[in-house]
């Protein structure tokens, strides 16, 4: 219909017919050949632990003038049972909010006007409490740290603000089709697993949240034998470690030992809709259980998962997007946690397209599983991981991060010195060895997100299909809905 | 040509030891200046470069001097429709190649749109620069981009204007709030356009887009990381010198009339479950010498949990989820928004007459030094802590050169907010964001969402 005027139609022949000459005298030049690379070393991580327990970690940057501290406790989702999730986060969250001798808005002030940042959040397995300062204020940094890792007060009046707070965005998330797929999704795939819970908590486990629970919490998990330190950026090895040992060494409690939780359910075919009638896209994920992050594969599946939807070049985005115009991302990622994972394939198209948008996913990766990749795939794959390690741990923080998630996976210390040497050594057989052995494409868990009335009939080809109204959703819930009010 | 180029860069050279000696002395806490190169090209295309050697890394940006605001009546959206186009197809490029090729040097790549400009970045290993250049100039010199493919990306972005608009709560505030706040000037419409306009769009306007703004002449080069800067330029040369300069390029000349009137709208959103609100105040331009001090006044009102607006609306009132005042600024008419969400059951109106009160506040007494150097001190952290990356720098070293006109200002910016005193600040809130000047937008949730 654009095209009906004769002189867009003429012009449009005319450009089409130069292009096709293009086509037809295929002379490309070849892109220039690179120069000799330079070395990179990963930065030397430096480890001691304080008589407490406290595991701290050392890493020496001085191309600004920066401190930066991150502490990750053992105190995540997975610690706190069903019926109080979000209690991990809200208790993190309560430590910013006041001390034996600071009070919230202390303690902002003090942050506020160094220019500095201090942060508390909760993740699957950890709690993280990290700071940033500009070197000629780090004291202060550690002091601020320090107190509210150790002397939180969790007063009543702060719970309740915080508790409003976390009520009004899951408001807001709730509104959201993204958000929701991605929490139903981890529900769909983990069940009842510690793993499965939303870590945001829902309205009702909010609500329920006591300040017993929280003190109860913190008192239990927060101790420096579940903990790691991490110090990074203007300060010698030596400087870090009588920083953390005159911030933290006086630190004396003792948590329960490190207990493994149970390995992720066996994965099953099943299909969970949300319904959100008001949505013109629906959101989708697809997967199983994962693995945990210091598994023996991780690195084969790493590059596997590159060739399937790691990337923009992966097979999964460039059929979705790039062939069939149905979206504006697809991708699958591993989220391995410490003794269980997640493996999930994620897009969003269009309502009236939902169903083939499943159906290509789903068959590219059996077809994936037949045939993990080809030479130039895993080459590609492999030069990409290998080439853009230096530039992913470009910053102190995340050589940081990175140093913290070696040490709380117990992946051991020269995990990142050796990485890319251990790239260098994967095969292609190992990778496709690592995708039979994970991949199963017949026992999916697909969740989505979007106006159900239209395609949750067609999605009957792949388990037993549940749909579920938003307004009765329930993640906190074993089987995911709100029990029935009596009338 | 060679000798001159040293010439200029003794006399930089000169002025940035001088620059850090002086900052050095102001203060301990500094961030490190970059050592800034510039080379213009026989056709137009402008370099600047930065050499940090500190990892063998590479941050190239490729900034096309055209925005949203450039777009023809009616092409709403085609300035990012643009952006995906170039990633279909050039002359020696086959479509989605560019990102392999970046991906097996182990880089990574992409390229946003925004009201005024196109930026086109790689990140990569320091040893494939050439490879790199090469990318860009190929798809500056000549697209090869298929009907079929332009039709496929056009869904694509629609795809994106679902995702990021037309579902998820609040998402067309934005668009809502530019729609009432100008009259005539081309920032009426946000960047990812109507999906009527996305429509409309034809490969006969991407061609037209292409030879009119995609030329030497329009363009900017900024590379910061592992290079040497003479090799730099000799490789930038060679693969864009001979890139033929392109006509004069079109610029907009529209002004948008002084606001003289408060003006008022309120939307339903099925999506939104809380009540919200955004004033939006007009702003000089960025690089304008009063947008110092709305910045510092925005610090004050919004930064961390200690600012005005939070410490009064979200703590002590608990009446909203969220109370901010940001400067939005741009190379043209700019603006100021301050928005709020309210917690159920408070009075949005109410939130949003407290939040100008505040700013009344601000107009009528000067803002304390304890907050004054406060906010100094946040700017000077962000400084550091926000560039630290070769590609933050190269962020706004691209900034600096294509909106504040200077490259060189990358050095010298901080200076301006710490020179900025409580009278600025009080003047540019007295003057800026009054009553009269102000554009309101609500939005409800329609009757019977969220539950």
């Amino acid at each position: 219909m654009i095209w009906s005027t004769p002189v867009r139609l003429s012009l449009l022949c005319l450009l089409m017919t130069a292009m096709m000459t293009d086509a037809q005298t295929p002379q490309k030049a070849a892109p220039p050949p690179p120069a000799a690379p330079r070395p990179y070393e990963f930065p030397r991580a430096v480890s001691r632990t304080l008589p407490n327990g406290l595991r701290v970690l050392a890493v020496e940057d001085r191309r600004l003038p920066l401190v930066a501290a991150s502490l990750q406790v053992l105190a995540g989702h997975a610690y706190a049972p069903p019926e109080k999730a979000g209690l991990a986060s809200l208790t993190a969250a309560l430590l910013r909010e006041g001390t034996k001798t600071r009070s919230s808005q202390q303690i902002a002030q003090a942050v506020d006007s160094a220019g500095g940042q201090l942060n508390a959040t909760a993740g699957t397995d950890v709690a993280t409490v990290s700071m940033a300062f500009l070197k000629s204020k780090a004291a202060l940094g550690f002091e601020l740290m320090a107190d509210i890792v150790q002397n939180p007060v969790f007063a009543e009046e702060e719970i309740e603000r915080q508790r409003q707070q976390v009520q009004s965005s899951l408001a807001v998330q709730y509104a959201s089709a993204q958000y929701l797929a991605g929490v139903a999704a981890a529900r769909a795939i983990l069940g009842t697993h510690p793993y499965a819970w939303p870590g945001d908590g829902t309205p009702d486990t909010i609500a329920a949240l006591k300040r017993d629970d929280l003190a109860g919490f913190y008192e239990r998990f927060y101790a420096p034998n579940r903990a790691w330190l991490v110090i990074a950026g203007d300060v010698s090895h030596e400087e870090a470690f009588s920083l953390a040992e005159k911030w933290f060494g006086g630190w004396r409690k003792q948590g329960p030992a490190d207990e493994p939780l149970p390995p992720a359910p066996a994965p099953a075919p099943r299909v969970l809709v949300i319904d959100m009638p008001t949505e013109n896209q629906t959101q989708i994920a697809v997967g199983h259980a994962g693995i945990p992050r210091n598994h023996p594969d991780y690195i084969a599946l790493q590059v596997g998962n590159q060739i399937f939807g790691g990337s923009f070049n992966s097979r999964l985005n460039l059929k979705l997007r790039a062939n069939e115009g149905l979206t504006y991302g697809a991708s699958s990622y591993f989220e391995p946690s410490r003794f269980a994972g997640i493996f999930e394939a994620s897009t969003f198209t269009r309502t009236e397209k939902t169903a083939d948008a499943i159906r290509m996913l789903v068959d590219l990766m059996k077809e994936y599983r037949e045939n993990p990749a080809t030479d130039a795939e895993f080459e590609e794959a492999r030069a990409y991981l290998s080439g853009s390690f230096a530039i992913a741990t470009e910053t102190a923080s995340s050589v940081a991060a990175r140093v913290l998630t070696a040490e709380v996976n117990g992946l051991g210390s020269d995990y990142w010195a050796r990485y890319r040497e251990r790239l260098e050594k994967l095969t292609r057989a190992e990778v496709e060895a690592a995708v039979r052995r994970f991949l199963q494409p017949d026992k999916l868990a697909i969740t989505a997100v979007g106006n159900a009335r239209e395609f949750a009939r067609d999605l009957e080809a792949y388990g037993p299909v549940r749909v579920i109204p938003v307004a009765e959703l329930d993640l906190a819930s074993p089987d995911l809905v709100k029990p029935k009010r009596e009338p | 040509m060679h000798p001159k180029i040293s010439g200029r860069r003794c006399v930089r050279r000169a002025s940035t030891l001088l620059l850090m000696i002086l900052a050095n002395a102001i203060a301990a806490d500094a961030p490190p200046a970059l050592r800034i190169r510039q080379k213009t090209l026989k056709n137009g295309l402008r370099i600047v470069a930065a050499e940090d050697r500190s990892r063998p890394v590479i941050n190239l940006q490729v900034w096309y001097h055209v925005g949203s605001k450039d777009e023809k009546p009616g092409r709403t959206g085609f300035a990012h429709l643009f952006e995906h186009i170039m990633f279909r197809g050039s002359k020696n490029v086959g479509p989605e190649e560019h990102m392999r090729l970046v991906r097996q040097a182990g880089g990574v790549v992409n390229a946003y749109t925004s009201f005024d400009t196109t930026v086109y970045w790689e990140t990569f290993p320091s040893n494939y620069l050439e490879r790199m250049l090469w990318l860009e100039a190929d798809r500056m010199a000549s697209l090869d981009v298929s009907e079929e493919n332009f039709r496929k990306e056009r869904e694509v972005v629609k795809e994106e204007r679902r995702l990021r608009v037309e579902n998820p709560p609040y998402g067309n505030l934005l668009e809502e709030v530019l729609r009432n706040t100008y009259v005539r000037y081309p920032y009426k419409h946000s960047p990812i356009g109507s999906a009527e306009d996305l429509d409309r769009a034809t490969l006969e306007d991407v061609r037209a887009f292409h030879s009119t703004y995609y030329v030497p002449n329009n363009a900017t080069l900024v590379l910061v990381g592992d290079f040497d800067t003479e090799e730099a330029f000799r490789l930038a040369e060679r693969h864009f010198g001979p890139i033929p300069r392109g006509k004069r390029v079109p610029r907009v000349r529209a002004t948008e009339p002084e606001q003289k009137q408060r003006r008022e709208a309120s939307l339903q959103d099925p999506k939104a479950p809380l009540d919200a609100v955004v004033g939006a105040y007009h702003l000089p331009p960025a690089g304008h010498p009063d947008s110092y001090a709305l910045e510092i006044a925005s610090m004050i009102l919004s930064a961390g949990q200690s600012s005005r607006l939070y410490r009064k609306l979200v703590y002590e009132e608990q009446a909203a989820l969220a109370a901010q005042g940001e400067a939005l600024l741009l190379e043209g008419p700019s603006l100021f928004f301050a928005y709020a969400i309210a917690n159920p059951g408070k009075d949005i109106r109410e939130i949003l007459a407290k939040m100008e009160a505040i700013f009344e506040e601000m107009a009528e007494k000067p803002v304390t030094e304890a907050e004054l150097e406060k906010a100094k001190n946040q700017i000077l952290a962000s400084f550091i802590l926000e560039r630290e990356s070769m590609q933050a720098k190269a962020d706004f070293l691209g900034k600096c050169a294509v909106l504040l006109k200077d490259p060189l200002r990358y050095n010298t910016e901080l200076e301006r907010y710490r020179s900025v005193t409580a009278a600025d600040v009080q003047r540019a809130v007295k003057k800026y964001l009054s009553p009269q000047r102000q554009t309101r937008v609500f939005i409800h949730p329609a009757p019977g969402a969220g539950k």
